[in-house]
């Protein structure tokens, strides 16, 4: 293990940086990837379906997520497995992410495909980053395109869990039966 | 390439390093973050308070009577506890994952009797309980469960990749990674704290109640005297895995000695940022 700290005590104070308004985005994978994470090449169908108003109220209710469900972005196999991709919006952060259900009805897979967090013009520009990390900041951190590795207090996926909750609702209510 | 998923109540992030060279690489990569997930997964199931059937919630349920009770565990709760127990012991019970419930149970602060000191660990894979205890491996459980998919990648045979899971991060190869620290106060910003290489950082603060407000109560607790922790620092700790950076978090953010003999003990570094 080796550490090199930014300061060479053990307390540190963190230095005011310049302000940038900033998204900063991490992106884990497509939907193709996704498709084939959960579903090894089984051949996925788009389809368009319309979420009746009595079904989106109900989804509402139950899931507590306020905004409506698009349901604009729904796979399904001849088996009858569903892959539906949702977006769940929190104060400051939106994030997009996959359900897989097989023909079962049973989930196959969850997975983050991208999270955007607003840091509302506070995020520390990455010239003031580089004065601790030196050339090889421009190689190691490129906001927007890299995945940092981020301490910090632990952030609640209380989001995306309400968000799979939804979704499942959708496949009880309206996807199950879904005839096309 | 990374893949995200929530398991232990956060984002987890798998990172697999290198240039993936063909389409049947990325499948390899992607199945292999596809059983790390599985085993951070299972230690989810098994140490968690918020499932029914999780060893933790079985011995919370258990009320000793007259004697004491023997009741048998999978070999990785086992494992947490003995490591949960050391930390209590060398931190001269600073750390105590047994009164971690108080505040994530009740939404209160009511402060519960008990510690992990008074279970008994001496039969192989059994944990003897001479009275009720109130346990929450929560954050140590977490980075138990970021050094068991390390050491799942390592059985592949990467060389580079790292897991985070919604803060408690581990990371291993030949190359050193920039760290940085998640501001969730007034002004929401991430600032660099160091390079780490081979290693693990986890990081506990106050500031978690609301994403963009201060903290209006502590989520840290003093288990010796059942006081909230009262300060908006953020404490991380360093160490060669992250079940011992997430558990010296909490000794670190109630003592706040960077020069306790503990974190020496246990080949660990404290920072604390203002």
């Amino acid at each position: 293990m080796q550490w090199k700290s930014a300061t060479l005590c053990g307390v540190m104070s963190l230095l005011p940086g310049v302000h940038l308004p900033a998204v900063y985005a991490k992106q884990y994978v497509s939907v193709e990837e996704v498709k084939n994470i959960f579903f090894h090449g089984e051949l996925l169908q788009k389809v368009a379906i319309s979420i009746p108003p009595h079904i989106q109220t109900l989804i509402r209710k139950e899931s507590g997520v306020r905004q409506p469900l698009k349901g604009t972005d729904v796979w399904r196999s001849a088996e009858g497995s569903w892959l539906i991709v949702d977006e769940v919006v929190g104060k400051h952060e939106m994030i997009t992410y996959a359900v897989g259900i097989d023909s079962a009805g049973a989930i196959k897979g969850i997975e983050v495909m991208q999270y955007n967090e607003s840091y509302g013009g506070q995020i520390r520009e990455r010239k003031w980053l580089a004065q601790f990390t030196g050339k090889k900041v421009d190689n190691r951190l490129r906001l927007n395109e890299d995945i940092l590795n981020i301490t910090g207090a632990t952030l609640s996926a209380k989001h995306v869990t309400d968000g799979v909750r939804r979704v499942m609702i959708l496949y009880r209510e309206y996807l199950k039966g879904y005839q096309g | 390439m990374t893949r995200s998923q929530v398991l232990l109540g956060t984002y987890v992030e798998v990172s697999i390093g290198g240039l993936v060279e063909n389409a049947a690489q990325r499948d390899f990569h992607q199945e292999i973050c596809t059983v790390v997930f599985n085993e951070m997964a299972k230690v989810q199931r098994l140490m968690s308070i918020f499932d029914s059937g999780s060893d933790i919630t079985k011995i919370n349920k258990i009320v000793p009577q007259s004697r004491s009770i023997l009741q048998k565990v999978h070999p990785w709760t086992f494992e947490v506890l003995s490591i949960a127990k050391k930390m209590c012991e060398l931190t001269g019970g600073v750390f105590d994952c047994a009164v971690g419930t108080c505040s994530s149970k009740t939404g209160s602060h009511e402060f519960k009797h008990g510690s992990i000191l008074d279970l008994g660990l001496d039969e192989k894979d059994h944990v003897r309980l001479h009275q009720p205890i109130d346990l929450d491996l929560g954050g140590i459980a977490k980075g138990y469960a970021v050094d068991r998919g390390i050491e799942i990648l390592k059985c592949f045979g990467i060389t580079q990749a790292g897991i985070n899971a919604g803060g408690d991060l581990r990371i291993f190869g030949h190359a050193s990674q920039a760290i940085f620290i998640q501001e969730f106060g007034c002004e929401p910003a991430i600032f660099y704290l160091g390079d780490l290489q081979d290693g693990a950082i986890a990081t506990s603060s106050n500031r978690v109640g609301s994403r963009f407000r201060k903290c209006r109560q502590s989520m840290l607790i003093d288990p010796k005297s059942g006081k909230e922790v009262r300060s908006h620092s953020r404490f991380s700790v360093v160490a060669p895995t992250c079940v011992v950076a997430d558990g010296l978090t909490k000794a670190l953010a109630i003592e706040q000695n960077i020069h306790a003999d503990y974190f020496k003990q246990l080949r660990a570094i404290p920072v604390i940022t203002a």
